[in-house]
């Protein structure tokens, strides 16, 4: 006993599941371990309580609501969260703690939201008649809603994709799978959105998105890398629709090494 | 509590793409559970846990390019939590320079495994430990970061984050020692020195309640 007395600290740095007998301000430990049944035992049982404690621990409701509380947050304070940010880079949870809401401010929040969206339901249908007009910006928002809609195991095969959704001839790089996007977040607009990936998985990403839409959208008929849609978080990407086509929309991993250019063949190849 | 709560994340979830997984929608979909519980044991009640759960997002939003490997969102994400419950706590009050004695007596020799832990006993036991030792403790049980981790992290000797560890588990074994247990459970008021003048959280969520 006295000897688990002494262990005492080095038994409890010592995590469950993990190789940490092999950190050396416990070797002391994995000697003892190997030597003394007692010493083993008792890191057994204190790794049984460490995992009780542990279920314990986060065993602690979610109030409910909680996920989409945080998500209007986030969207009413990006703009001015952004310009606090980039005046005091160094004070973030000063600055947070003084710009967040109140809970009052959440029901606020949360009632002209639901407000905004019971006008936009009624309203829409009488809009969407016209044609849409769809600028830059407003697309690319929606397509940073796409890229985070791509869902791992929801690719099929290229083999099965509809032959109406063609790739654009200006276009390198060859079809690998295929996946239609549940976009419920188009800026006014309706149209079908496929996602067509263009590398391995495992690789630095470029993706194709054709979109199937009676909208007009303010980009030009031919692709080209100068012209951007603003993306964030490493993206980088352009858009194009031809006379009567689908609006295509190339997305490439610019920060883990892919270029657009590499994947659009010069006006003179296309 | 007796807020209505959500499962813990048992239904079945589509697999996000890992260029895709880091966009802020899918960051709080996926961890705003376990970020509300760190910052809840962190912090002690529901009220400043949802303030500081807002607050951990809001940061990483503005930080969210820092994130490289979607992997380890759960990580940065309690990192920040942690960051910013420091931050409110050394703004209420400023840490003790030297370390808090926490008096740890009559902690059972061998440790014993409760067959049902009550949960308020154990939200008790850690409501009563100094802001230093419940945090190793939370850092340990909830980040799973080593001793040496969160050395690291608090900027404080190996040695002092093992002995904060060591006695915080300690009280937990105290409290939660079995009523047949040979050892005495010591009332309340006795068991922690550091007590009285710590008064955990109570400067924090004057702090932090709206």
């Amino acid at each position: 006993m006295k000897k688990i007395d002494q262990l005492r600290e080095q038994i409890d740095a010592c995590r469950l599941d993990t190789d940490d007998l092999s950190l050396p301000e416990l070797v002391e430990l994995a000697v003892a371990v190997r030597q003394d049944r007692e010493v083993a035992d008792e890191l057994s049982r204190s790794h049984a309580f460490d995992r009780k404690i542990c279920e314990a621990l986060h065993d602690a409701p979610v109030p409910l609501g909680l996920a989409d509380r945080l998500t209007a947050a986030l969207q009413a304070e990006a703009a001015p969260a952004v310009a606090l940010a980039e005046r005091s880079a160094t004070n973030e949870c000063d600055v947070a703690g003084r710009r967040r809401f109140g809970r009052r401010n959440w029901w606020v929040v949360g009632g002209a939201v639901a407000l905004a969206v019971l006008v936009v339901a009624f309203a829409a249908p009488f809009v969407v008649r016209s044609v849409r007009d769809v600028a830059q910006n407003e697309l690319s928002g929606d397509v940073a809603g796409w890229i985070s809609s791509v869902t791992a195991n929801k690719w099929r095969p290229i083999t099965t994709m509809p032959k109406e959704i063609e790739l654009d001839s200006a276009v390198i790089g060859k079809a690998l799978q295929w996946q239609s996007i549940q976009a419920r977040d188009h800026s006014g607009w309706t149209g079908e959105v496929t996602a067509i990936d263009l590398r391995p998985a495992g690789q630095p990403r470029a993706m194709l998105f054709v979109v199937r839409s009676s909208a007009r959208f303010n980009v030009p008929p031919t692709p080209t890398a100068q012209r951007r849609l603003a993306l964030s978080h490493g993206f980088a990407a352009t858009a194009w629709q031809r006379s009567g086509g689908a609006l295509l929309v190339l997305v490439v991993e610019e920060d883990r090494g892919q270029r657009l250019e590499d994947f659009l063949r010069r006006p003179t190849q296309a | 509590m007796a807020e209505a709560s959500e499962p813990r994340q048992a239904e079945e979830q589509p697999v996000r793409e890992p260029w895709a997984a880091m966009d802020m929608p899918t960051l709080v979909h996926s961890h705003h559970a376990v970020v509300y519980r760190y910052a809840f044991r962190l912090s002690g009640n529901a009220a400043d846990a949802e303030d500081l759960s807002q607050q951990a997002f809001l940061i990483a939003q503005r930080k969210i390019h820092q994130l490289r490997e979607p992997e380890k969102a759960r990580a940065w994400l309690l990192a920040v939590v942690r960051s910013c419950f420091l931050k409110n706590l050394r703004k209420s009050r400023p840490l003790p320079a030297q370390d808090v004695d926490l008096l740890v007596e009559h902690v059972p020799d061998r440790t014993h495994i409760p067959d049902q832990i009550d949960r308020q006993e154990v939200a008790d036991a850690l409501d009563e430990l100094p802001d230093e030792f419940r945090l190793v403790l939370l850092m340990f049980y909830f980040e799973e970061l080593s001793y040496q981790e969160i050395a690291e992290q608090m900027e404080v000797p190996m040695g002092t984050v093992m002995s904060r560890l060591s006695r915080a588990k300690g009280h937990l074994r105290q409290r939660l020692a079995p009523a047949d247990s040979n050892e005495p459970k010591v009332p309340r008021p006795h068991r922690l020195k550091a007590k009285a003048e710590n008064a955990r959280g109570a400067d924090l969520r004057r702090h932090m309640t709206p």
